[in-house]
This record gives C-alpha cells, structure tokens and sequence, in this order.
C-alpha cells in the first residue's frame, strides 16, 4: 500500500472515530440535561407537597392524614410528574408508600428530606418522594 | 493540489474540527455542574424548618430549646435531656453518608451539636430566634450546615 493511501485511510478513520466520539457525548449530555430538569422539577414537586398539598396550613408541617387525598400526577412546567410518597416518624410509624408504582426502564428521581409531621404534637420525621415523567 | 496535499489538509482540518468540538463539550459539561447543588439545599432547608417547628416537650421546638440553654439559667430542657434527644433526632434526619451541624450564638457563648462525618460543607442555613428572657428579648443566631 503506497504512503499517500495509507495517510488518507488514517485521516479517514480518525475523522470517523472522531464522529463516533461526538455522537456518544452528545447522548451522555442530553442524559444529563434529563437528569438535571427531572432533579429540579422533583425538588419544586417537594416543596408544593410540602407547602400547599400535605401541609396543614403551615409551610414544612404535614398532615399525614392528608397522603391518601393527593392526586400523584402534578403538572410541574410544561410536564406531568407521576410520583409516589411516604411518611414515617422517628419512632418507626409509617405512612405509605402511596401512589402508582414506577415504570420500569424510566428515569427516576429519588429525594428523602426532613419533615415534622402533625401527630399528637409535631414530631420529626421524613418524607420520601419517587418522581417520574408520565 | 495532489493527493498528499489534501491528505495534509483534511488532517488539519480534522484536527481544528477537533478543538472547536471539545471546547464545545467542555464548555457544555462545565454548566451542567450545579447539578447536585439544589437537593442539598432543600434538605437544609427542611432540615432547619424541621428544627424549628417540631416540639421536645409540648410547646417548646428543638431549636427554642438549644437556645435556652444559652440564654437562660433554668432552661424548659436540661441540657443533660436536651443534647442525647438532639442527637437522636439529627441521626435520624441526617442523609446517609452526611453530616450535619447545628450551632447557637448568643450573648451566652455558643451551643453545638454534630452527628455524622463529611469535611464538605455541602449547604447551610442561617437564621435567627428571639426568645424571651428576664432582662428582655434576646435573640440568637442558628446555623445549621449540611457535611459530606
């Protein structure tokens, strides 16, 4: 094989790993653009439950009477989230999980966050959220 | 132009191609950064919001009651009782593989309590709590600060 053939085939096959490379990059970003719109729609999902939905009137204080009334779809932007959710005290007592279970093979946001729950008295507690586009 | 002189020519092409792509890609990833920053902060937020409003003994929140102790000689909660129910609580809310810190300031010096590991502050939250005393209002600053 003469040397100018040769250097155009590497020329060519550089350019063609090249553009392998760039088509994969470009599939992990919009992964992680997905990633992150899901992440933060779920946070702003959190907060309304936490301020409005399940709240007793007053912001981060829930009812956990209140979990079988929610909806488990809200529309958060221009998109529906599907969600599922639970309570439970630091004594062990347990509210949930309620709502639809997860889709298989679809990205899932998971967030755990302190909240004080309405028993007796309010009590700490946390709250867990599982967050899908529907 | 020949054959070698176009071979030439796509390779520094190709390769100019090649920084202005990975310039691009860099500059992409480099925004996508704050990714894990949101979270962490909702959590410090509940965290301390938790804190604040859920009561030790009817009546009297976690965070009143650590303030206590620096503002007055016979807190509702004793420190002895105060500091292991403190603890629990914050093991208990504390994310997994995280830390938390809560710290008081007052006229009365500082109050501190720390469960888990982590060197990374990874979000905080101040605020502040104005408690009645015998001489008056007097208010106390609170920090509380996530660790990973």
């Amino acid at each position: 094989m003469s040397p100018k053939l040769l250097r155009v085939l590497f020329a060519f096959l550089f350019l063609l790993t090249f553009s392998l490379l760039l088509a994969s990059s470009y599939l992990r970003a919009e992964e992680l653009v997905g990633a992150r719109v899901l992440s933060d729609s779920s946070c702003s999902l959190l907060s309304r439950l936490c301020c409005e939905n399940l709240s007793t009137g007053t912001p981060y204080l829930l009812d956990p009477s209140r979990l079988p009334s929610l909806s488990f779809g809200e529309r958060v932007g221009e998109r529906e989230l599907e969600f599922r959710v639970w309570l439970e005290d630091a004594g062990g007592r347990r509210w949930g999980p309620a709502g639809p279970l997860p889709p298989g093979r679809r990205a899932i946001c998971s967030l755990l966050v302190p909240v004080s729950l309405l028993e007796n008295r309010p009590v700490p507690g946390r709250m867990g959220l599982e967050a899908w586009w529907a | 132009m020949g054959l070698r002189g176009m071979a030439d020519l796509l390779a520094i092409a190709s390769m100019f191609f090649l920084l202005l792509t990975a310039s691009g890609l860099l500059y992409l990833f480099s925004s996508l950064g704050p990714l894990p920053r949101r979270p962490e902060e909702l959590r410090v937020e509940h965290l301390y919001r938790t804190l604040e409003l859920s009561e030790i003994v009817p009546g009297v929140g976690y965070l009143r009651a650590a303030g206590e102790q620096l503002l007055l000689e016979d807190p509702t909660v004793p420190e002895n009782e105060l500091r292991p129910s403190l603890e629990g609580v914050l093991s208990f809310l504390c994310p997994e593989n995280r830390g938390v810190v809560l710290e008081l300031r007052g006229e009365g010096g500082v109050w501190r309590a720390e469960v888990g590991g982590g060197r990374r502050e990874l979000a905080r939250r101040r605020g502040a709590l104005t408690l009645s005393t015998p001489e008056g209002l007097a208010s106390v600053e609170v920090e509380v600060r996530l660790l990973g």
